[in-house]
């Protein structure tokens, strides 16, 4: 199947998650994508955050009409106009105490409805969000993947599960890949194997190094027996071979590499080789007998590791 | 007498209200634990794929 070519508009980053939560007030339904009006009725969406202001003023406004109404209660049956008076001043000391109160404390309040309106409506954002989600699978299905995935990819922030993450991977995997995509491993592993995954990976991977990270490389350990059987070893040794991008990594990983090391590339055992020569002091364990052993049975006359074994015939003497 | 009860209302109200005020902000939290706790709660339940 052809892949297709598409270009993902920028992920839309805000400090917290809950800060992509909005609604429409007309059709009552929240969404976590980012139309700024709604799909269905064309209204404008209102921010979570918007919402739990509004309602804090609103209770804030209530409380102080409240108040002023219990104030004016008390001054009106006052029995003296001394009484009156008093009545009057100590009303009004209250109502500025009470105002200046709630705005010392109005950081909390917000805090507070904001809570309180997410737990509320739970159920209707996620309501919400499954309304979303058959947005993006109409998408995916109309052949619009980047538009799909790029809903997905907002939905995924909130919903952690495997179909989720495998409804990505699904899409990502129909997606000619670029290396100046803004693309998602990590977040995207699955908790059981999923074959789609690796294949992603394994294409991601050969785009962008730096998206292996040590989650990722104890995906491949884990599952290595199913990802031979479906991908060859090839894709494995790929994998060990990226281990060395970190010296942390091939600490961490020295038993995986050592067992692919017979099929690296040149190239490779030569920086595993630099790296465990630069760093002697660091306790690399059967991996650097290993190594050398490798380079003597592979490499002894390479012109590449000759400085290597020059360092190490001055060491030796 | 009236102005003792008034005052002793309204200065009633105001020490509820410091306290509740006091209480919420103790248990109100922060963005981050708001974050979190909405992303458990969108998971737990019927599962959205
Ligand atoms: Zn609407």
């Amino acid at each position: 199947m052809t892949k297709q070519a598409v270009q993902f508009s920028k992920k839309r980053r805000t400090t917290y998650r809950f800060q992509k939560v909005k609604l429409c007030k007309k059709c009552n339904r929240y969404s976590v994508l980012k139309d700024e009006y709604c799909p269905a009725c064309g209204s404008l969406f209102i921010g979570v955050e918007t919402l739990g202001n509004s309602l804090s003023k609103r209770r804030l406004f209530t409380e102080v009409s409240w108040i002023i109404l219990f104030v004016s209660i008390g001054v009106f049956f006052a029995p003296t106009r001394h009484t009156l008076y008093y009545s009057l001043i100590v009303g009004l000391i209250f109502c500025l105490t009470y105002i200046v109160l709630t705005f010392v404390f109005m950081k909390s309040e917000y805090f507070h409805e904001l809570k309180k309106l997410l737990r509320v409506d739970l159920k209707k954002i996620k309501t919400g969000i499954w309304f979303d989600s058959d947005l993006a699978k109409e998408d995916v299905k109309a052949e619009r993947l980047a538009d799909g995935y790029d809903k997905l990819r907002e939905i995924g922030d909130f919903i952690k599960s495997d179909a989720m993450k495998q409804s990505q991977v699904m899409v990502l995997n129909r997606i000619a890949l670029r290396s100046d995509m803004e693309l998602e491993l990590e977040g995207l592993i699955p908790t059981s194997y999923d074959k789609h995954f690796v294949k992603y990976a394994l294409e991601v991977l050969k785009i962008n190094r730096t998206l292996m990270t040590k989650k990722c490389i104890v995906y491949f350990i884990r599952y290595r027996d199913a990802i031979v059987v479906d991908f060859g070893i090839d894709s494995l040794l790929s994998v060990a071979c990226m281990t060395l991008r970190m010296k942390l990594y091939i600490l961490e990983f020295s038993e995986f590499i050592e067992e692919y090391l017979d099929y690296f590339p040149k190239e490779r055992v030569l920086r595993l080789y630099s790296i465990i020569y630069s760093n002697p002091d660091i306790e690399w364990g059967s991996l650097a007998e290993k190594t050398k052993r490798v380079v003597a049975m592979k490499y002894y006359y390479d012109p590449d590791f000759k400085p290597f074994m020059e360092r190490k015939q001055v060491l030796t003497n | 007498m009236y102005s003792i009860v008034f005052t002793s209302l309204l200065v009633i109200i105001l020490c509820w209200k410091t306290h509740k005020l006091i209480t919420k902000k103790r248990v109100s939290g922060d963005f981050k634990g708001i974050d979190d706790e909405l992303v458990i709660m969108v998971n737990e339940g019927e599962a959205i794929d």
